[in-house]
C-alpha cells in the first residue's frame, strides 16, 4: 500500500470519527457538567443557596412568617402615608392638550406649519415631514379654589379638582406604547423588571388573607400594548405578580371548581395533598413545603373571597348610580367601583388599564373630537365617583389614586406618511405629558411643572417616570434608592440610578 | 539621580517605623533587664541603631518633602521633632555605650527611655496628621470628650430663617455659610484642606483651590464651586462626593443666586433683591407629626404571636416605630371576647380598624384603655353613639370612622369634648347629609353621600 492510501485512509477515519461526534453524543456525554455548571448559576441567581428558608434552617436560624407565607406583611422602613394604590392607567396615552394642559397660544396657531426648530433631532411615532400645529379642541375653564385647569370633555371631574395635584411636565424617552408602557409601570422600557405593583407586594405583603395582593383589570376591549409584563414580576418571586381579575365572566380564570367537584371533595383533596406534605415537612424540615400548604389553603379561601368582593350587584343602587356601572359588562366604571371595593378589603395594588386612547385621528374612533370625547366620558364619571366614594369612607387618606398614560400626545396634528389626515389626530410625544395624582399625603390642589406655550416640552417642573416612582414609593414609606432586590449578582432598584422624589406635590 | 532620590523619598513611610521598633525595643529590654543588667552592651548597640536609621529616616523624610510639593509650614514640625529624635537617639546610644559624657551623667537612666518614647511619639503622630489629615487620631471620640479635651469638634450650622425675618437675614453668615459648613467644610475646611481648598472662611472662598479661583462672579457656570456640585452625581470630581451627603436643591438654588450676585461676603438678602422663594424652604415648618411620638420601646416580634394567633392582624407602623396598627380584616366575627388577647399591646396600638365586625356599643369601654390610639375605625358595625363618650379620653384620636353605623345626632355632642379629633366619617348613617361641615374648629365632619347628578353631555355620543 503506498503512502499516499494509507494517508487517505487515515484522513476518511478521522473524517468519519468527527462525524460521529453528532449534536446528541454532545448533550450526551457533556450532560452532567454542563448540567452541574448551568445549575450551579441558576442555584446562585436565585439565591437558592443562601437565602433559601432551606438554608436559613440549616444555619439554625429562626424562620420568619415571609418564609411560610410570601404575602405575609413587613413594615415599611419609614411611616407611610398611603396603605394601598389605585393606578389609573389610561393605554393608549390621553391627550393633555383635550384634558388638563390648556394652551390658547396654541389655538392661535391653529393649521399654521409647526417651527423646524421644534423638529430637529426629534422622532416620532408617525409625523413625517412637516406637520401642521393643531389647536385645542375642547374649551377650557378654571375650577375649584385652586383654579387648575379642567376641560369640558371632563364635566364631572371638576367637581374633585380640589382634591387632586397635577404633574403638567411628566416626560418619558419612550415613544411606542410597548416599551413606554413598561417603564411606566416596571422603570425601564425593556422585558424583565418587577412591575411597581410587584415591588409594593414584596416589600409589604398584603393584609387580607383571602385575596392577591396586587390585582389587574382591564376594560376598553383590549390588553395593554405591553401584554402581561406591564404586571410582571421580573425577578421578584412570582407569587409577586399581579393577578389579573375580570369584571365579566369569572373574576379569575379557572377559579370555579370543575363540573362535578363539590366544594367538599375539594376541601377534602386539599386536605390529603396537605396531609401528605405535613408528613414531607416532618421528614424534610424543608419550610418551602409549609409555604406550599399556606398556599394550597389561600387558594382555596380565594375561591369563595374573590368572588364575592368581584361582585358589585350587591352595591347599593345609588353607588352603582354615581360610578355608572354596568353590570354584567367589562367597563372601566366596573373596575373603578371594583377598586374601591379592593381596596376596602385590604388589597395593596390595584391596577386599572382601560384601552382606547390612542388619538391618531385615523379614523372616528381615534379623533380628538370625536373619539376621544367617548373615552372621556366613559372614564369622567367613574374616576370622580372613585375618589368620591374612596373620599366618603375615609378611604382617599391611606390611598394613592394616580392617573395618567404612558406618554402624551403632540401639539401637532399626525400627518401619517406625510399626508394630510380626514380626521384631527395626535402622535405620540413624551416631551411633557399630564398626570395626577390624589390621596394621602398628597398635596390637594396643586399644580406643579409647567409646558411651553404650545405644550411641546416642559418649562418648568418637568419630572420623569422615574420620579413619579420615587414619589410613589416614598408616600408607601420606601426610600426608593434603599429599596433594592439582590439578582445576578448586583442589587437592583426600581428606579434604577434615578428618581427624586416630587415635593412639591406633597403635603 | 531625580529618580532615586524621589524614590527614597516614597520609601519614608517604610523607613520611619525602624527607628520607632529599634528604640521602643530598647525600652522594653531596658525594663524587663532593670534588675539583672545583662544587655547594657546590647542596649547600646540598639540606640545607635535607632540612630542611624533615624538619620536615613530624616533624610528620606527630607527628600519626600522636596519632592512631592509640601509646604514648609506643613511639615516644620515633624522634620524638626525627627531631627531631635534622631539625635537624642545617638545621645542615648553615648549614655549606654560609657556613661562619660558629662551632660548625660546628670540625666538618670529611666528619665532618658521616657524622654526618647515622648520624641518618637510626637514625631509620628506628626508624621502621621501630615498623612491623613490633622485630627485623624481624635474623630473617632464621642463629641463629649472631644470637647473636655478641647478639640474643635465639626458642628453643623442650622438656618434659622423665618416667614418674618427672612429680608434681614445676613445672606452670607446666615444662609451660604452654613451650607458651606455642613456640606462642604468637613473636607474643605480648618481640619483638613483637600485640593487646598478651605471653605470656611472669606478669605479661603475667595483664593480657591489647587487649581485656581473657584468663583467666578456673576457666572455660576463659570465657577467650579457651583458646576461640581450641580454635575452627574457619578461625574469625575463631582461634589461632594456621591456617597456623601448632597446639598439639596433649594441649597443649590441659593448657591446659585449668591453666585450670580457677585458672591457677597456682606449685606441682607433683602438688600440683594433675592427672591422669597429661594428662601421659603427653609423656613420652619411646624409639621406635627400626626402619631404620638414613641416614648414606649417596640415589642418583640415574639410577644405580637398570641394576638396573631386569634386571627388579628397586627403590624408595626414602619421599622423602627414600636406603634402598632391592628385590624380585623381577616376576622369578621371579631367580639368583645377578643379584646383581651390585646390587652398585653393596649399601650402600641395607634390604629385600629375594627370595621365589618360584629362588635357593639360594649365595645366603648375597652376603646377607652387605648392611650394612645390616633386613628379608629368603626365603620359598618352596630355600634351607637351610646357610651361613645368613652373616646372622649383618648387624647390622640384624631380620625374617627363610624360610617354605615346607628349613631344619631346626638354624638356631636359628644363628640365636641374629644380633645384631638379632627376627622369623624358619617357616611351611611341617618344624618343628613346637608348638616354642619365644621363641628368646631379643626373638627371636619365627612357626611359623604356625594353624587354626581345626571348632565347633558353624559349621553352624547360623538
Amino acid at each position: 500500500m503506498s503512502k499516499d492510501s494509507l494517508d487517505r485512509l487515515i484522513h476518511e477515519k478521522l473524517m468519519r470519527e468527527v462525524q460521529a461526534q453528532t449534536r446528541r453524543h454532545f448533550m450526551k456525554q457533556c450532560a452532567t457538567g454542563m448540567g452541574g455548571l448551568a445549575l450551579s448559576g441558576f442555584l446562585a441567581s436565585c439565591n437558592f443557596q443562601n437565602n433559601g428558608p432551606a438554608a436559613a434552617l440549616k444555619k439554625g436560624l429562626q424562620l420568619t412568617e415571609r418564609d411560610l407565607n410570601p404575602l405575609a406583611t413587613l413594615p415599611p422602613p419609614f411611616a407611610p402615608k398611603v396603605k394601598s394604590v389605585i393606578y389609573l392607567h389610561m393605554a393608549g396615552s390621553p391627550s393633555q392638550l383635550e384634558m388638563f394642559d390648556y394652551k390658547p397660544e396654541l389655538a392661535k396657531l391653529h393649521n399654521q406649519d409647526c417651527p423646524q426648530s421644534l423638529l430637529q433631532g426629534k422622532k416620532f411615532a408617525f409625523i413625517r415631514g412637516t406637520p401642521k400645529l393643531l389647536g385645542p379642541q375642547a374649551e377650557f375653564e378654571r375650577v375649584g379654589e385652586s383654579g387648575n385647569w379642567v376641560s369640558e370633555n371632563l364635566p364631572h371631574f371638576k367637581k374633585v379638582v380640589d382634591e387632586v395635584a397635577f404633574l403638567k411636565a411628566v416626560n418619558t424617552d419612550q415613544f411606542n406604547h410597548g416599551p413606554a408602557q413598561l417603564f411606566m409601570h416596571t422603570g425601564t422600557p425593556r422585558l424583565g423588571r418587577p412591575s411597581v405593583g410587584s415591588w409594593v407586594t414584596y416589600g409589604l405583603g398584603s393584609e387580607n388573607q383571602n385575596l392577591p395582593g396586587f390585582v389587574v383589570l382591564t376594560s376598553g376591549g383590549q390588553a395593554p400594548s405591553a401584554g402581561k409584563s406591564v404586571w410582571g414580576s421580573g425577578f421578584l418571586p412570582s407569587v409577586y405578580q399581579g393577578v389579573q381579575c375580570r369584571s365579566k365572566g369569572d373574576p379569575v380564570l379557572y377559579i370555579d371548581d370543575p363540573k362535578g367537584m363539590s366544594r367538599d371533595l375539594k376541601k377534602s383533596t386539599i386536605d390529603a395533598i396537605n396531609k401528605i406534605n405535613k408528613a414531607e415537612y416532618a421528614q424534610y424540615a424543608d419550610p418551602e413545603i409549609l409555604a406550599r400548604i399556606n398556599q394550597y389553603e389561600m387558594a382555596y379561601r380565594m375561591q369563595i373571597a374573590v368572588p364575592e368582593v368581584m361582585n358589585i350587584n350587591n352595591e347599593p343602587d345609588n353607588i352603582k348610580e354615581m360610578y355608572g356601572v354596568e353590570p354584567g359588562k367589562e367597563s372601566f366604571a366596573n373596575n373603578c367601583l371594583l377598586a374601591r371595593k379592593l381596596v376596602e378589603q385590604g388589597v395593596r395594588y390595584v391596577q386599572l388599564f382601560d384601552w382606547g386612547w390612542d388619538s391618531h385621528g385615523t379614523d372616528h374612533s381615534t379623533a380628538v373630537d370625536l373619539g376621544l370625547r367617548n373615552k372621556c366620558r366613559q372614564i369622567d364619571r367613574p374616576m370622580t365617583a372613585l375618589l368620591l366614594d374612596l373620599k366618603q369612607r375615609g378611604l382617599l387618606d391611606d390611598t394613592l389614586v394616580v392617573w395618567g398614560g404612558e406618554f402624551g400626545r403632540t401639539p401637532m396634528k399626525e400627518n401619517r406618511e406625510g399626508k394630510e389626515m380626514g380626521f384631527m389626530g395626535r402622535d405620540h410625544h413624551g416631551d411633557a405629558f399630564t398626570m395626577w395624582m390624589a390621596g394621602g399625603g398628597i398635596k390637594k390642589g396643586a399644580c406643579h411643572g409647567e409646558t411651553d406655550e404650545i405644550g411641546f416640552s416642559a418649562v418648568d417642573g418637568a419630572v420623569s417616570v422615574h420620579d413619579v416612582h420615587a414619589t410613589m414609593l416614598h408616600l408607601l414609606g420606601f426610600n426608593h434608592e434603599q429599596f433594592t432586590f439582590d439578582f445576578q449578582g448586583r442589587p437592583f432598584r426600581l428606579t434604577d440610578v434615578h428618581g427624586e422624589v416630587i415635593k412639591e406635590i406633597l403635603a | 539621580m531625580d529618580i532615586l532620590s524621589q524614590l527614597l523619598g516614597r520609601l519614608h513611610p517604610l523607613i520611619v517605623h525602624l527607628p520607632i521598633g529599634f528604640l521602643v525595643l530598647g525600652v522594653l529590654l531596658y525594663w524587663t533587664d532593670r534588675k539583672t543588667k545583662q544587655y547594657t552592651g546590647l542596649l547600646a548597640t540598639l540606640f545607635l541603631w535607632a540612630g542611624l536609621v533615624s538619620v536615613l529616616a530624616c533624610i528620606s523624610g527630607f527628600l519626600l518633602y522636596q519632592n512631592e510639593g509640601y509646604g514648609f509650614d506643613t511639615v516644620k514640625g515633624h522634620l524638626w521633632f525627627g531631627i531631635i529624635t534622631a539625635v537624642f537617639c545617638f545621645a542615648l546610644y553615648l549614655k549606654w555605650k560609657s556613661d562619660s559624657v558629662a551632660v548625660l551623667q546628670k540625666v538618670s537612666f529611666p528619665v532618658m527611655v521616657v524622654l526618647g518614647l515622648v520624641l518618637i511619639s510626637i514625631t509620628g503622630h506628626k508624621g502621621g496628621n501630615i498623612t491623613h489629615g490633622e485630627g485623624y487620631l481624635t474623630e473617632p471620640l464621642p463629641r463629649g470628650v472631644k470637647k473636655a479635651l478641647g478639640i474643635p469638634v465639626f458642628e453643623e450650622l442650622p438656618i434659622t430663617l423665618t416667614e418674618d425675618s427672612w429680608e434681614n437675614a445676613d445672606l452670607y453668615t446666615e444662609v451660604v455659610h452654613p451650607i458651606l459648613n455642613n456640606k462642604c467644610v468637613s473636607c474643605h475646611g480648618p481640619k483638613q484642606a483637600k485640593g487646598e481648598l478651605r471653605l470656611h472662611l472669606e478669605d479661603g472662598i475667595l483664593s480657591g483651590g489647587e487649581n485656581g479661583e473657584v468663583i467666578m462672579a456673576q457666572n455660576p457656570d463659570g465657577s467650579e464651586l457651583f458646576t461640581r456640585i450641580i454635575s452627574p452625581k457619578d461625574a469625575d470630581g463631582h461634589m461632594p462626593p456621591k456617597e456623601k451627603e448632597q446639598l439639596t436643591k433649594e441649597e443649590v438654588a441659593v448657591l446659585k443666586a449668591w453666585v450670580e450676585a457677585g458672591h457677597p461676603f456682606d449685606g441682607s438678602i433683602a438688600s440683594h433683591g433675592l427672591d422669597e422663594s429661594l428662601f421659603e424652604p427653609f423656613f420652619p415648618k411646624d409639621v406635627e407629626d400626626f402619631y404620638p411620638e414613641a416614648t414606649l420601646s417596640a415589642l418583640p416580634l415574639d410577644s405580637l404571636r398570641s394576638v396573631k394567633e386569634t386571627g388579628l392582624h397586627v403590624e408595626y407602623l414602619s421599622k423602627d416605630s414600636p406603634w402598632l396598627r391592628v385590624t380585623a380584616i381577616n376576622k369578621p366575627g371579631f367580639s368583645l371576647m377578643d379584646t383581651l388577647a390585646l390587652t398585653p399591646i393596649n399601650d402600641f396600638i395607634v390604629e385600629l380598624d375594627l370595621s365589618h365586625t360584629a362588635i357593639n356599643d360594649s365595645i366603648y369601654p375597652y376603646l377607652g384603655h387605648l392611650p394612645h390610639l390616633t386613628v379608629l375605625n368603626l365603620g359598618q358595625t352596630e355600634v351607637t353613639d351610646q357610651g361613645i363618650e368613652e373616646l372622649s379620653q383618648l387624647s390622640h384620636l384624631k380620625h374617627l370612622n363610624l360610617t354605615r353605623t346607628g349613631i344619631t345626632s346626638n354624638v356631636f355632642n359628644k363628640l365636641e369634648s374629644f380633645p384631638s379629633l379632627q376627622k369623624v366619617y358619617v357616611f351611611g348613617t341617618s344624618l343628613p347629609s346637608d348638616g354642619p361641615k365644621e363641628i368646631h374648629k379643626g373638627l371636619e365632619v365627612d357626611y359623604g353621600g356625594y353624587t354626581l347628578p345626571r348632565i347633558a353631555s353624559d349621553s352624547i355620543i360623538y
